[in-house]
Formats: C-alpha cells, structure tokens, sequence
C-alpha cells in the first residue's frame, strides 16, 4: 500500500511540470515563422489566397479558443504526431527516432565509464584516507566535477585529433568512435560518484560489521570490497539513473563538439533554423522519458531498499 | 567567533587563492573597458586570425578583434550574470525557506511542493522551450536559471531554520514574547547567514559553467557579445588552425570556476564546526547541480 502510495505521489508532483512544458511546447507553434496557416498552405504546395487561408484555418482549427486547441495538440502529442520536419518534410518522430539510438549509446557508456572509474578510485581513497592518495583523489574529483565538460571535449579532440591524429575530428556517430565523448561525459559523473561512494564508504568503514570481518581475518581492503561496498554503492544507483536520464535527453554539447548525430545535436541544429515542430516533438519525448526512466527508478529503488516511505 | 573562522580560513591554502582569484575577476568585471587594451568589439578583417604578438598579446580572432579584450569583457558578461541570478534566487529562495521552516503546516507543504515541481525539471528542455519561444538570448537563458534553482536554496535554508526554531535560545525568545518577525531577524537568520554564504559562493560557480555552455550551443548570448562561450563556439572551426582560439576562454571559465568553488569549500569548512565538517555541502549536495 505503502509503496503504491509513493508512486501515486510522485506522478501527482509531475503534473505540473508536465502542464507547464506541454504548454510551452503548444506556445511554441503559435511563433513558428509566420502564421500557421500560410506555411501549411506553403508545404502544401497551394498558393495562399484569403479563401485557402480561412478554409485552412478552419481545418486546422486556428479559430477554435487556444484551450481548445490546446487540448487537441495534446491529443496529436500523445500519439506522438508532431507533424513534418520543416527542413525535411519527413515526420518528426521519425526523425528524432532514427537519431535516438545515437544518443543511448553515448548515455549508456558514459555512464559505464563513470561508474568503472569511480569505484576503484573511491575505494583506494577510502583504503588510504588522509593520506596522499586520497588528496590526490579528493583535487582531481573536485577538479573533475567542475570543469565544464563541453571545454575538456574541445581539449581532447584537439589532443588526440589534431595532435596525435588517432581520432577522427569529425567522427560521425560511428561505435568505434565512441570513447572520447563518453569519456569527455563520464568525467563530471565518475567525479561526482567518486566523492558520494567515498563519504558511504568511510560511514560504513565505522561500523560493527565490517570490524567484525576485519576480525575473521579479511585485510581491511578486503573487508571494504566484499562488504562495504554493496551497501555504500546503494545511493549511488539513485544519482547514476537520475543522470542516465539526463543523458538519455541527448546531450546538445558534447554531440556538436564531437559530430555525434544525437538527438540533442538534432534538436539543436532545427533551433538554429527555426524547425519548431522538431523542437516541439524533441521537448515532448525527451520529457517523457526524462519522466519514465525516473518512474521506474523510483519502483525499483523501493524494492532494493524497503526502508523508503512516504515523507 | 568571528576571528575563529577568518583564522580558520586564512589557513587554508587553496580557498585564500581562491578568494584572490575571484576579488581579482570582480575588479577586472568592474574596470573591464579601462583594463582592454583594445575595443574588444572593434572589427578589423585586415588583422584577423594574428598569432599572439607585442600588439595582442593573446591573438586576434577572424573578424580580427583582440581576444584578450574579449576576455576581460566576458568576464563582465558571465561574472555579472552569475551574479545577477544568484542574487535573485538568494532574494527568493531564502525568505521562502525561512517561513517553509518557521511557520511549518500547510504553508511549509505549499512551498516545499512548489520547489518540488522547480526541481523536477530537466534545466535544457526549459531553456530550449523558453528560447524558442523568445528568442536566444542571455536575459532569457537566466530567467531560466531563476525559475529552476531558487528550489534548492529555499530547501537548504528551511532545513537550517528547523533545527534552529529547536534550540533552547530561540525557545527562551519565543517564551519572553519576542515577536515572530524579531525572533527570525535577530536570531534565526544570523545563524543561517554561513550556509548561505557557503551555498551562494558555490552557485556562482555553477552558474558561471552553465551560461558558458548554454551560450555555447547557441542558446545563450548571441554573437557579437563577448561571452566566453561564445568565443569557444567562434573558435570551433579554427581547431586545426588557430587552436589558442579554444584555450583562453575555455581557461577562463575554469580558473573562475575553481576559483569560486574553492573559496565556497573553504569558507564551508572555515564556518561549520569540525564536527559536522562539509555539512552544507553534504546536506545540500551543492558541489554542482
């Protein structure tokens, strides 16, 4: 019951912020370029005349109250017709599908990288606390999760593209051109889980059990990787899905710097153009699986720790 | 009291540097056109893409304008727009937290779900929605910052005044009489004045990397501004050429960056007792939303 009630809670708090963007998206094709009408007419190859206009108008229920049309743009949205693509006259969806696998590649190393780095590095931290590996450890994530990583991806791609010249400077979304944008990603994450999974870790190093199996005999190393570690990475699962889910929106930066074909370099290119229904299908589906992914995390944080409940 | 934390700070090696830095970056915010040593908007095609040299001395960019004056202008551009934000999220967020905390209830569950639904957003949607309905620019991009991090200052001053509105010092006030408004003034708020402080520091540097990116694809300031993010997109296309193009301003935003966030760390462990060492950044998670 418990657990039902949580879930209930938070899709009440994602209403809103479900209303608001929705309408921000629906606000959005009432500044495409021009009236409505006129580049419906246009794409249609018809010439805009007073008569096609207000025929058009009315077919497009342009005259409908805005709450009205708002309600049958969301109906469209929810069947996730956004139109065509202004620059391509393919549907939008399709556009944006076909660019998606991109992006969940890029999200999915990044966020293995991250994850791969961060546990040795906070275990070492945590094994050699206050002494020098763990300073060293303590600047560079400090270091790591300030940087902004769009910079350190323009720096890596001139190192190793135009210096060493063993990566491509425009790499396409090719899979075995993946790693330096994934890294470029995973720094910032690797950095931040770094730091939280050491905090658990010295937490946990206090306790009973952990003294008890250093007791039977386990190395204080030992003891740490076969039972402080399940329990401190805990947390951690939380921060990597609640990011698995940013990256999954496509991340506009990283995939421009490194001719990624994502959807966030996508959306990114129509803006500078002023393709809104793209912009507006990219908003509508990135939110909802910015919404899903979060949703089911939620489900599943629950049944790992059941000492979650309503607040 | 006082003494203790300037003492405790002025010990700590790297967020003295920091502190340094970040006065040093206001003045030169503050005295940007007198410190330039040229018009950092001035074209000049005949001089475009120079090599570092006497005349400028970090080179020109293609349409031949001195890049180290661009630099001191952008840091006007990101340093007073961080400012700027943090200031209003400050104004906003910490009387909301305030009475969230003090008054509890209904109003509490009011604004703590409002800074819910604030949080919940993911900041790029947003701030492409919001673009493309007004059009690119830097006021739009930090009404956008506005709206989305006020959440996190206003729950990390309520959790402060909750735990203070306990201490026996506020329950003797609240027993002498003292009205609601005095009680937060004199007693309440002096003891929060740290976290925000520490908080604050920390935004600005947040803020400073967030308009550096937003401007870098495009959804922040616009060309001609001199915004470093704005440089690094000019410089895109010179990487084989003309890579110093993305080495300053990409410089730039890291030194103010870890400028800011040393001096917010430090000011962090300066104020709390050793303790709870780190706690407003443990609690707040502040280290970079």
């Amino acid at each position: 019951m418990k657990r039902l009630k949580l879930i209930l809670l938070r899709i009440v708090q994602i209403i809103p912020v479900l209303l608001i963007v929705t309408m921000l998206a629906f606000w959005l094709s009432n500044v495409s370029a021009g009236d409505v009408a006129n580049v419906t007419l246009q794409s249609k190859g018809i010439q805009p005349t007073e008569e096609s206009l207000a025929a058009i108008r009315e077919e497009l229920g342009l005259n409908d109250p805005l709450p009205v049309q708002y309600i049958n743009w969301l109906k469209k949205a929810c069947r996730l017709d956004f139109g065509v693509s202004f620059q391509t006259n393919r549907p939008v969806t399709e556009e944006i599908f076909s660019r998606f696998p991109a992006t969940l590649e890029l999200a999915i190393s990044a966020s293995l990288l991250a994850v791969i780095f961060a546990i040795p590095l906070a275990l070492l931290a945590t094994r050699y606390r206050d002494s020098a590996p763990d300073h060293v450890i303590r600047v560079m994530s400090s270091i790591g999760a300030t940087m902004p990583d769009f910079w350190i991806g323009l720096m890596l791609l001139y190192f190793f593209g135009v210096q060493l010249k063993i990566a491509p400077i425009v790499a396409g979304s090719k899979i075995q051109n993946i790693f330096l944008p994934a890294f470029t990603l995973s720094i910032q994450y690797a950095a931040t889980y770094t730091r939280v999974l050491r905090g658990n870790l010295v937490e946990i190093n206090r306790l009973d059990y952990i003294k008890a199996a250093r007791a039977r005999g386990l190395s204080e190393g030992g003891a740490l990787v076969k039972h402080g570690l399940k329990n401190a990475i805990l947390p951690v699962i939380t921060l990597i899905g609640v990011n698995f889910g940013k990256l999954v929106g496509g991340q506009v930066a990283i995939e421009t710097i490194f001719s990624w074909n994502g959807i966030g370099q996508f959306a990114i290119s129509c803006m500078k153009v002023k393709d809104l229904p793209v912009i507006q299908g990219y908003i509508i589906i990135v939110l909802l699986a910015y919404v899903i992914v979060n949703l089911i995390l939620d489900v599943v944080y629950m049944y790992i720790d059941p000492r979650i409940e309503v607040e | 009291m006082f003494k203790s934390i300037v003492r405790k700070f002025f010990r700590n090696k790297t967020a003295v540097l920091g502190l340094i830095v970040a006065l040093l970056l206001v003045l030169i915010g503050i005295f940007a056109e007198q410190v330039a040593p040229h018009d950092a908007y001035a074209v000049d095609i005949s001089q475009k893409l120079l090599n570092p040299c006497a005349e400028y001395p970090m080179g020109t960019d293609q349409m031949g304008r001195c890049i180290l004056s661009r630099l001191i202008l952008g840091t006007r551009t990101s340093l007073f727009s961080a400012i700027i934000v943090t200031a209003i999220i400050l104004l906003i967020g910490v009387p909301l937290g305030v009475i969230a905390g003090y008054v509890g209830g209904v109003t509490d569950n009011i604004i703590m779900r409002m800074a819910d639904v604030a949080s919940t957003f993911p900041s790029s949607l947003l701030a492409l929605a919001i673009v493309g309905i007004f059009g690119p620019s830097l006021r739009n991009l930090v009404f956008v910052f506005i709206f989305l991090w006020w959440a996190p200052f206003a729950r990390m001053v309520r959790s402060q005044v909750m735990k203070i509105k306990e201490t026996e010092y506020v329950l003797a006030a609240v027993a002498a009489g003292d009205s609601r408004f005095k009680i937060i003034v004199r007693h309440i708020l002096p003891n929060t004045i740290s976290s925000i402080i520490v908080y604050a520091t920390l935004r600005i540097a947040a803020v400073i990397a967030h308009i550096a990116s937003f401007s870098f694809i495009g959804l922040g300031s616009q060309p001609p501004t001199a915004d470093w993010g704005v440089m690094l997109n000019d410089g895109r296309q010179f990487i084989t050429s003309h890579p110093l193009m993305l080495v300053w301003p990409g410089l730039m935003i890291a030194i103010v960056v870890l400028a800011f966030n040393s001096l917010g760390e430090g000011l962090n462990d300066a104020m709390t007792p050793t303790s709870e060492e780190g706690a407003v950044v443990k609690e707040t998670g502040a280290v970079n939303v």
